[in-house]
């Protein structure tokens, strides 16, 4: 397994596909440092703000969300670099000089982990860098008060909890899709669509439903079957949370359904992904 | 002790068998050459046996370890494989392929200027694989199947895309491979004339079902000799042959007939002269690997 995986981070950093996200990746958070510093200046000091979105706090639960600009590229690339494993006959290779296909396919899913977290930790400390440099971390109003009650150490932890889960997640069925399709046509869009469905249902719902949705049974459903769910419910709080100053609580059960009904899905597409690479041929 | 084993081994795609009840054997130290037609199964052998398809049915043994152990990941490790074409990642440059390939081998760097030079490779510095020619990439693969010493090798149409001089390097590569190192060879090949080169064993494969293994010595001997006559009339020839008594002779174009059997050339010349037929070339052939395969194919059909 070992040197599967050494193998897997030498073609990495060798690979245009991985370099093009960094870049691209340094791109989107300088292009959004400057969009949020020009909303600060002339959007957000009609509400009595100095600095709010263009905040370091701001960018942190912003960049971190799966669904964001960034976070959505990774799972694109991570389908283009694994399916070229099986184009380029990297995985032929792996197999046929005596690797099991079960250890091909753990390496490709921890390469794949390493892959989406090492860049959306580029990604968010670039982000929460550049706009902490430009607006500091916390909100502040015109008067000079800092808004820093309404993201706490223990919240931070949790998010940053719920986001590795779904992380995770994200690596487990995108692995799952490009190595049971290798092919990057189909496989870009099935990995896609199914995941902007599921981290957008929640803020839709709470959208529409309003303040029914708090507590409703809908809610409850989601919470078991949407593994993003709690991300997106914490992401949707945050934005009123910074308005009224009041702090962002993510509750318990929040977290223990994400961290079981997410643990749940990894398992099945790891399962899933385990059984269909072990039965199909390898070309 | 056979390198490869196969026991009722099948193979179906699609309900579609490919692979159909072959029973192969392919002898340690040999250079086993596997002949068959397009679509025949050699390269879905060669794929069975590199662990890259699964078999419907029937199992194959490397040497003796059957495919359900565990050990045969440990034998598999000891094998090399070239199968349709080398996989190499085309944007990476030869000696950036070689290090790769020893990370996922878990093996040390050996020298790797030294194995370039071995395949005619050397100078290609930072050149990328994308640039290379087939001739090229089939040279690295030669190259990269090395790296681990391997004690068997499974080369699928390693000559193609080779020049006269490449095929001629590489058939020298296989040779010296198989005698010094004592590497079991099982290769497949359309270029029958190069495989008798180097070949100790054949098996020849149709539509999935093993037609024949023999040695090369069992070859010799099953060839026959034949005799190819250019004549005036090929017709009152073939009378002629009859009255002699050759019964295996045959037209095989106007005015050109074969005989099978063994031969007395002058008794033939005198009667075909007293039959008034012209004889303007006489030719002895024996018979090679090329067309004992083509007629045991026209048996077989």
């Amino acid at each position: 397994m070992t040197r599967l995986l050494k193998s897997f981070f030498y073609k990495l950093l060798r690979d245009l596909t991985f370099r093009i996200t960094m870049i691209v990746g340094l791109c989107l958070a300088v292009a959004m440092t400057i969009i949020m510093a020009l909303v600060d200046k002339f959007g957000m000091s009609e509400a009595g703000f100095s600095h709010y979105m263009c905040t370091g706090s701001y960018a942190l639960l912003s960049s971190i969300s799966p669904v964001q600009n960034f976070g959505i590229t990774i799972p694109i690339n991570l389908i283009v670099f694994t399916t070229l494993q099986f184009t380029q006959g990297i995985i032929r290779n792996q197999v046929a000089v005596g690797n099991s296909k079960t250890k091909v396919y753990c390496s490709l899913l921890i390469g794949g982990l390493i892959f989406t977290l090492s860049l959306e930790i580029i990604y968010v400390g670039i982000c929460v860098g550049l706009f902490s440099i430009v607006g500091g971390f916390y909100p502040q109003l015109s008067d000079g008060t800092l808004l820093s009650n309404f993201l706490t150490g223990e919240n931070v932890l949790y998010i940053l909890i719920i986001a590795l889960m779904n992380y995770i997640l994200i690596s487990a069925y995108t692995i799952f899709i490009a190595s049971s399709l290798r092919n990057t046509g189909p496989a870009i869009p099935l990995s896609i669509i199914p995941l902007i469905i599921l981290l957008m249902a929640p803020m839709l719902l709470s959208q529409v439903m309003f303040a029914d949705f708090e507590g409703s049974a809908i809610q409850n459903i989601m919470m078991i079957l949407d593994p993003f769910y709690s991300l997106g419910i914490v992401v949707s709080k945050s934005s009123s949370a910074m308005m009224s100053g009041s702090g962002i609580t993510v509750s318990t059960n929040e977290l223990i359904s994400c961290i079981i009904n997410n643990i749940v899905y990894t398992g099945v597409f790891v399962g899933l992904g385990l059984f269909v690479f072990n039965k199909q041929d390898i070309k | 002790m056979n390198s490869i084993e196969t026991f009722d081994l099948v193979k179906q795609y699609h309900k579609k068998t490919v692979i159909d009840n072959v029973n192969l054997q392919v002898p340690e130290g040999s250079i086993f050459g596997f002949v068959g037609e397009n679509g025949a199964g050699k390269t879905t052998i060669m794929r069975l046996i590199s662990g890259l398809a699964e078999p419907t049915s029937g199992s194959y043994a490397i040497n003796g370890v059957k495919y359900k152990d565990r050990a045969i990941y440990e034998e598999r490790s000891k094998m090399a494989s070239i199968i349709e074409a080398p996989s190499l990642i085309p944007t990476m440059t030869a000696r950036d392929n070689l290090s790769f390939a020893c990370l996922y081998l878990g093996i040390k760097e050996p020298d790797l200027n030294g194995l370039l030079s071995t395949v005619n490779l050397k100078n290609t510095g930072k050149k990328k694989i994308k640039d290379f020619s087939l001739g090229m990439k089939q040279r690295l693969g030669i190259a990269m199947s090395l790296l681990n010493n391997p004690s068997l090798m499974l080369l699928d149409e390693p000559m193609n895309g080779l020049d006269p001089e490449g095929i001629a390097e590489l058939r020298e590569l296989l040779i010296s491979l198989n005698k010094e190192k004592g590497i079991t060879i099982f290769i497949s090949s359309h270029i029958l004339s190069e495989l008798e080169k180097i070949a100790t064993h054949y098996g020849i494969i149709s539509h999935g079902k093993l037609l024949k293994t023999i040695t090369v010595e069992e070859l010799h001997a099953q060839c026959k000799k034949h005799t190819i006559l250019k004549v005036s009339d090929g017709e009152k020839t073939l009378i002629e042959l009859k009255s002699l008594g050759y019964a295996n002779c045959y037209e095989v174009s106007p005015n050109k007939i074969r005989i099978d059997d063994n031969v007395e050339i002058n008794k033939i010349v005198l009667a075909l002269a007293k039959a008034s037929i012209m004889v303007s070339s006489i030719e002895t052939k024996d018979e090679g690997v090329e067309d004992y395969y083509l007629n045991l194919l026209k048996e077989h059909n």
